[in-house]
């Protein structure tokens, strides 16, 4: 047996040499490397071996290159010159995937921007926020709260080595005055450790010592412009009003840059929370949670494993507090929820800093993105697979000549991708043009410059390359498996699975688009029920000021006064909460009859005079509020039909029956209707509206005849300021403000609605094509019938048939998936529209009238044309 | 007609003498052998590929063999032109050489 060379080398040689030669010349080298093994030994035949190896890889690898570059050039002229040859196709399928990519792009900014809020800070991947559970205190639906109490943060570092920092900050709106200049803004209140967890950028100032000093403050760059415009802010003196009416001066010791967009909190200013008012007290209080704890764990310490020491602090601290000895079933639970999962996993959370956002909405639009995709992608399979005819001797010819199967599907994909590719580039052109536009109605900061991040450019060459082969595959794969004779030798037919095959995606496509139409119909329908059913409350031509100085409270009663001179103001009354959103609940009750156990969470508004008639709130039983009966030694109340269920009085017994809210004694005076207090994603609660004429409210409420508005504001601003001459004026529409509840359901909505849309387009051009090519196929058959004396309509009729089959089916199919989706979707509304079967008609009138006209388009044209110019051509 | 370079007329020659047996291995031994220096096996596969597009070669493959793996050898066989570009070859030659011995070293 002769000695074997080194089998990889063998191997990468056989590889390497040309398809004809390599048969001798590895024979030759075998024997050769024999021979120098046994005359100059195995380690110098090694290396001769390996040396051919090296020595054919740079010819190879040339040769290979030149020819796949070759061939591509080929398929590339090929490509481009069946682009240019059928114009309106290539429209159809480049338009198509070019809104199909925009969209997609667009989403994917969307998704990446709701994923990485708060990334942005340094230990954002090992930063938490403690969140807590109050077992059995629900309110607003969840008894989960995003609010600690406030020595929770320096007791977990204290107690738990695995703690390297711990900070919470409280959030407020206070007032600010620089010089002559006052705002009311919103901002934070830290402890020490803030600055360590949440890295800001900082302009001026630094960031480890700047908020040490109980009487500092740092600004936001915005704010600063605000309140100094360009001067140098720094040691700058600003009074800060607290709601209580505490005023503390305070001097600028840094300026930070606005916090980004994707921040799940916002904040004008930091200030240090020692002044914050009851601050003293609440450094010890365990029972009383209104502060949001972050810690940042050491690097490598797990945080499931951390979290199972949380309880054991629950009882250890908390527990100790008056609150929570007495009731040790209310004891909290908590829990950590990691600083990067805030945005999206906090609507179940009370109290969150901001409107958190919804993971279902990212998993909504990630769905549509994908299905507008698909759709576009469909159109191309449907139209190339379509148009395999015209192109079926160009792979007779080709295989003949000696192209294999692999490379006509490279062939074939190489079109798609280089489709998709110019779609790419459209979409991109699209996205510049269209972004500010999406901005604003995904209300998100969608752009980063992405022109100038490489990830962009590289995710969308993948894209498009995905979108390629996947539109690209089937045509492929379906046209490079003809057979050279049947093509070459007759004229072969369409196939019957080949059109089965178009005509079950152009159903896919119909279908997905019928639901979207379905379920857009159902949003909209839904949030215009939102916006304009009856909540029980007249909100029109409401007006409210929020003040919250005492001097102006002091003297409401001469205020009101003057103000009812004004000649467009109507009525006057005072609220502690806002009217279209009393969201201040307690258990501190007590009721006529009632016994040890009983318990009511009930929702508490102190309002003033005039409050039921100005909203038109409906008494169903009793009296509404009267200043002649008005004693100051005891408090009226009305409560609502679910307070008076919940206690399990009935309207005419409760009326008359003693009531008191945080030992306000009183008597019930009467009963209101069940009006939405809040948005109508809550179902209408427990609540007692309370009459406070004489103390601090929060929003004074006029009620104007709409008459020359802008007059009337007017003078109602000199009217407040001659009262409250230091308190900044800001005045809101109730209307406007109730709608605003639903800016971001509107938002969505309308998004969804432009998404849909685009689909039922994409899925039309689709269409349009598609037909486009039938008809033209069929314009001798149409020509011949013609002759024989078929009429435009039974025309017109043969071509639209087949198409309309396709979308009623599509539509039929539909209908229970829709019904089903929608039916998911309205759940989360406690007010919802009923699914209305007239709905689906006009989503059905809606799609089939656009297909009809799609097709027609192109048929009608066929079906008028002159059969003689039809049937003499060849 | 074009003249044979020196390493062409040794490869022809080779091939002729070894006849049945002439593939790249044995006439890199010959030509080592005869002209008592290494030949690499890539400076004879040129000359012969040259050769055999010439004209002057014809090659053909042979059945597989055990020993080498299974693999075929390319057997070269002279070709008429081959024959007569060696012949040539020799003429030229002699008539180069006619004379110069006796001058050069005397008589022989």
């Amino acid at each position: 047996m002769l000695p074997h060379p080194p089998k990889l080398a063998e191997k990468l040689l056989t590889r390497l040499q040309y398809d004809d030669v390599w048969k001798t010349t590895l024979g030759d080298f075998e024997e050769y490397y024999a021979y120098l093994v046994s005359n100059k030994g195995k380690k110098e035949a090694d290396a001769w071996y390996w040396r051919q190896v090296l020595r054919y890889a740079p010819s190879k690898i040339t040769h290979k290159f030149y020819w796949s570059i070759a061939m591509f050039k080929n398929y590339l002229k090929i490509a481009f010159r069946n682009l240019n040859k059928q114009k309106s196709y290539s429209f159809v399928n480049i338009v198509g995937l070019t809104i199909g990519l925009a969209c997609f792009l667009i989403i994917g900014f969307f998704i990446q921007f709701e994923l990485n809020y708060d990334s942005f800070h340094t230990h954002s991947d090992r930063t938490y926020r403690v969140i807590e559970q109050q077992p059995q205190n629900t309110y607003l639906g969840s008894n989960w709260y995003a609010v600690t109490a406030t020595p929770m943060a320096a007791t977990m570092k204290e107690d738990y080595p695995e703690v390297e920092f711990a900070a919470y900050f409280t959030s407020s709106r206070t007032v600010l005055r620089a010089d002559e200049k006052s705002m009311i803004e919103w901002g934070i209140a830290v402890d020490e450790e803030f600055s360590k967890i949440f890295t800001y950028t900082w302009y001026m100032g630094n960031s480890e010592t700047a908020l040490t000093d109980p009487y500092s403050i740092v600004l936001t760059q915005s704010m600063v412009e605000k309140l100094f415009g360009t001067e140098n802010p720094m040691g700058k003196t600003i009074r800060q009003e607290y709601p209580n009416g505490r005023e503390v001066e305070k001097t600028v010791t840094g300026v930070v840059a606005d916090p980004p967009k994707n921040s799940h909190f916002g904040f004008n200013y930091i200030v240090n929370d020692q002044t914050t008012p009851y601050y003293e007290y609440n450094l010890n209080e365990w029972g009383n949670s209104n502060v949001y704890t972050f810690i940042t764990l050491r690097e490598g310490v797990s945080a499931a494993e951390f979290s199972e020491k949380l309880p054991g602090f629950a009882s250890r601290y908390t527990g100790s507090s008056e609150f929570y000895s007495e009731t040790p079933n209310a004891l909290p639970n908590y829990s950590l929820q990691s600083l990067e999962d805030i945005h999206l996993s906090s609507s179940h959370l009370n109290f969150n800093p901001s409107t958190p956002g919804d993971i279902k909405n990212v998993y909504m639009f990630a769905v549509i993105a994908i299905i507008i995709l698909l759709i576009a992608c469909v159109n191309y399979m449907n139209l190339s697979t379509a148009r395999s005819l015209t192109r079926a001797k160009e792979v007779g010819v080709r295989k003949v000549i000696g192209a294999y199967q692999s490379n006509l599907v490279m062939q074939f994909l190489s079109e798609a991708v280089l489709i998709s590719l110019l779609g790419i580039f459209g979409a991109i052109v699209l996205v510049i043009f269209s972004a500010p536009v999406f901005e604003t109605l995904f209300n998100r900061k969608l752009t980063t410059q992405f022109f100038f991040e490489w990830e962009f450019w590289i995710t969308s060459l993948a894209l498009s390359l995905v979108v390629g082969i996947i539109a690209g595959s089937y045509p492929a794969f379906y046209m490079s498996k003809l057979k050279p004779v049947l093509i070459l030798k007759s004229h072969i037919k369409g196939g019957k699975k080949n059109s089965i095959i178009r005509n079950l995606l152009v159903v896919g496509q119909f279908s997905i688009t019928a639901v979207l139409l379905v379920s857009s119909i159902v949003v909209f329908l839904q949030l215009n029920f939102l916006r304009t059913t009856d909540t029980g409350l007249n909100r029109e031509q409401v007006i409210t000021i929020p003040n919250r100085d005492s001097e102006l409270w002091d003297q409401f009663e001469t205020l009101q006064a003057e103000l009812l001179k004004i000649p467009g103001i109507e009525q006057v009354s005072s609220s502690q909460f806002d009217p279209i959103f009393m969201s201040s609940q307690t258990r501190g009750t007590e009721w006529e009859g009632m016994q040890e156990e009983d318990e009511l969470g009930i929702y508490v508004s102190p309002v003033g005079f005039d409050f039921i008639e100005m909203l038109d709130i409906q008494i169903v039983e009793g009296r509404s509020f009267s200043a002649d009966l008005f004693k100051e030694t005891e408090r009226d109340y009305l409560l609502n039909e679910a307070a008076i269920r919940e206690i399990g009085w009935t309207k005419e017994e409760a009326v008359g029956k003693s009531f008191s809210v945080w030992g306000n004694q009183g008597a019930v005076v009467g009963i209101v209707d069940n009006f939405n207090f809040q948005s109508l994603d809550q179902s209408i609660a427990p609540l007692a509206i309370m009459l406070t004429p004489q103390s601090n409210q929060r929003y004074v409420l006029l009620k104007s005849n709409g008459v020359d508005i802008q007059t009337t504001l007017a003078s109602v601003e000199e009217a407040i300021k001659k009262f409250s001459p230091g308190y900044p004026f800001s005045y809101s529409f109730l209307e406007e403000r109730y709608l605003s509840l639903y800016n971001d359901e509107q938002r969505l909505g309308s998004l969804f609605n432009y998404f849909s849309l685009l689909a039922l387009f994409i899925a039309c051009m689709g269409l349009f094509g598609l037909a486009t090519y039938i008809s033209e196929q069929r314009t001798k058959e149409i020509g011949i019938r013609k002759v024989l004396g078929a009429n435009v309509m039974q025309i017109l009729a043969l071509l639209n048939k087949d198409f309309l089959k396709l979308v009623g089916i599509s539509f039929l199919i539909s209908i229970p998936v829709s019904w089903y989706i929608s039916g998911i979707w309205l759940e989360d509304f406690a007010y919802r529209i009923e699914l209305n079967p007239l709905i689906f008609v006009v989503a059905g009138l809606i799609v089939f009238g656009i297909a009809l006209f799609t097709v027609s388009f192109n048929s009608i044209k066929t079906a008028l044309a002159n059969p003689v110019d039809s049937i003499k051509s060849e | 007609m074009k003249l044979l370079t020196r390493a062409e007329e040794y490869i022809l020659l080779a091939v002729f003498k070894l006849d049945e047996n002439a593939y790249s291995i044995p006439i890199q031994e010959k030509l080592s052998e005869l002209t008592e220096k290494e030949w690499s096996l890539g400076g004879i596969y040129m000359p012969l590929e040259r050769l055999e597009k010439r004209g002057y070669l014809s090659s053909s493959l042979s059945e597989s063999t055990p020993e080498r793996g299974g693999r075929h050898k390319r057997i070269y066989a002279l070709t008429r032109d081959g024959k007569t570009a060696l012949r040539h070859a020799y003429e030229v030659q002699q008539s180069m050489w006619s004379g110069v011995p006796q001058l050069m070293f005397g008589a022989s």
